[in-house]
């Protein structure tokens, strides 16, 4: 882990939340250096919202503390504040005012001299594709054309730490690639990035830093090469319809087994057998088997790996269906 | 204060960019006014002023009434930041809480005392209102008083309820009640005995008390400066109030 001269950009130690009995944030430390891009990757309810939220200030944490560039957050608010770009998971934007009016005033509220504010405004909306809808109002755009605005907003003063909450939620295939080229733009210039997403193609695009977020802790944390190899088991997936004959998974380690359909279920078993020696082990029932492949090293995979859960369904997207 | 400044800006654009609602809130007033005008002139007439037209306080009292509608969009603006879903982003900015309600007051402490001045106008060219000897800076003295004072009482509103349907209804109920009470609808004189008795808890009676001093008894400043002096320091007492009752992090419902 790298730590720049003055420590980490973002540090957050031993976060604690609560809401009632559920345990949103069960001691949660986050570290982020400047220049890095930090991939939180959770579940819906795993704690990837409530940690930004603490860490923007927007939600007070029940215990631990957030340092921003050295700055306890908690008593100095206002300087850290002036270091961050918040995007929140909800789209905000100023419906009744210009683009430029949107972007100009959240480089105003962060404290840009009215001189840059232009030039600055004009930038970023190059950046996101906005340039020629500067003078349009926010009620006049497009879904997509929204949400970027939506994230040009916390990019525009140039923040420090940028805290980025499942920004291409609802966007296009084109308007993702314009978000994620300005956040690799914005972290080779030096800010910190933390950036929420379901979407896995997109944590390999930002090739960020990954941590992996399940039931309010951080399970692992690394690059996608590093969890890869931490956590792939290598092994094989198949598909069998009906009842699975006995015998098939003796001295196999199953690795996962999940429903698939109303008459299969999928299995990946661990070590290393091969498929030929698989299907010899159906026999005469080979016929039940539906499918079988090879368990690939992916981010899909190593999350349910880390996890113990399946990375599709509610909650994080995995490769394939994200890119259709 | 930077910052502060900084939402003033955004907000003085918002209302500039989006003017129907003011523009409606000009309307209203200036369809009534002609409507009332004689029969309140003659009311007066009988009630030892003479030379009493009725634009002396059917024009302030439509004025004092309406405002309260205006005042009350200061509280649809903080509402309709949650429903815009940019509340959050100011909050995640530099400006503090006291920066944000500045923000939003100051603007339409400003657009207040400029609508009060287009009514008043408007007054004097379609039912011919008058200074006739009073204070024209003692009226805009008044102005400004009543318009912080209603401003700040909104505000309240807006810290205390959690819909904006709630804010609503307590602003229609509020106006009809508080302007009725105040004289804003029909002259103090007319009312019975105990709502002249409470009046005077009602921004509105301080308002027409200032206004009627000036119009119909050629008043000037020194004159004004007891309602002025109240709605001041009600003004005062209800923003500590809605500062203290104010919480930038509780959930506000707007329906947008």
């Amino acid at each position: 882990m790298r730590s720049g001269k003055y420590g980490f950009m973002l540090q957050a130690r031993s976060i604690t939340k609560s809401y009632g009995l559920l345990d949103a944030l069960r001691g949660v430390d986050l570290s982020v250096d400047a220049g890095q891009i930090v991939a939180l990757l959770g579940r819906n309810g795993a704690g990837k919202t409530t940690l930004i939220s603490i860490i923007a200030g927007l939600l007070k944490a029940d215990g631990g503390t957030v340092e921003v560039n050295g700055l306890d957050a908690s008593g100095h608010p206002d300087e850290v504040a002036r270091l961050l770009g918040v995007a929140p998971q909800e789209t905000g934007v100023y419906r009744v005012l210009t683009v430029r009016e949107n972007l100009e005033f959240f480089a105003d509220l962060a404290g840009v001299p009215k001189k840059k504010r232009t030039t600055q405004a004009e930038e970023v909306a190059e950046q996101l594709g906005l340039s020629e809808l500067l003078s349009r109002k926010g009620s006049e755009l497009s879904g997509g054309e929204t949400r970027r605005l939506h994230t040009a907003c916390a990019l525009v003063h140039r923040p420090r730490l940028l805290l980025l909450d499942e920004p291409t939620v609802g966007a296009d295939v084109a308007t993702r690639q314009q978000l994620i080229e300005s956040v690799r733009g914005l972290a080779a210039d030096g800010a910190a990035v933390v950036y929420t997403t379901h979407y896995l193609p997109e944590v390999e695009a930002l090739e960020a830093d990954i941590v992996i977020i399940h039931q309010g802790e951080i399970l692992d944390r690394g690059t996608q090469a590093e969890l890869i190899e931490r956590h792939h088991r290598g092994g094989l997936w198949f598909t069998v319809e009906g009842e699975l004959p006995s015998g098939v998974l003796s001295g196999l380690e199953v690795l996962h087994q999940r429903p698939d359909g109303d008459d299969r279920e999928q299995f990946l078993v661990g070590g290393d057998i091969r498929m030929v020696e698989l299907v010899e082990r159906f026999g005469s029932q080979a016929a039940q088997l539906v499918s079988v492949e090879r368990n690939l090293p992916d981010l899909d995979r190593v999350f349910m790996a880390v996890t113990g859960e399946s990375a599709d369904g509610d909650g994080v997207e995995p490769v394939e269906q994200a890119a259709r | 204060m930077r910052a502060a400044m900084a939402v003033m800006r955004a907000q003085t654009k918002i209302i500039r960019n989006d003017p129907w609602f003011l523009g409606v809130m000009f309307a209203m007033p200036v369809v009534i006014m002609p409507i009332f005008a004689d029969v309140v002139g003659l009311g007066l007439q009988s009630s030892g002023y003479p030379d009493a037209s009725g634009a002396e306080v059917v024009v302030p009292g439509q004025m004092v009434l309406f405002s309260f509608f205006v005042a009350g969009s200061v509280g649809f603006m903080v509402f309709r930041e949650h429903g815009w879903k940019t509340w959050d982003r100011l909050r995640a900015s530099a400006a503090s809480p006291t920066s944000i309600l500045a923000g939003f007051a100051v603007p339409w402490i400003g657009v207040h005392v400029l609508y009060s001045l287009a009514v008043l106008t408007a007054g004097a060219l379609l039912v011919g209102l008058r200074f006739n000897g009073g204070s024209p800076l003692a009226v805009l003295l008044i102005l400004v008083a009543y318009a912080f004072c209603l401003i700040m009482l909104m505000l309240l509103a807006t810290a205390t309820f959690r819909t904006v349907n709630q804010l609503n209804a307590v602003q229609n109920v509020g106006a009809m009640l508080l302007g009725g009470l105040g004289g804003a609808l029909m002259p103090l004189e007319a009312l019975p005995g105990w709502a002249q008795t409470i009046a005077p808890l009602s921004p509105a009676y301080w308002a027409m008390r200032g206004h009627r001093s000036v119009f119909l008894e050629q008043g000037g400043v020194g004159d004004v400066l007891l309602p002025v002096g109240v709605l001041v320091a009600a003004g005062c007492v209800l923003a500590v109030l809605a500062s203290m009752r104010f919480r930038v992090d509780e959930t506000k419902e707007f329906f947008a």
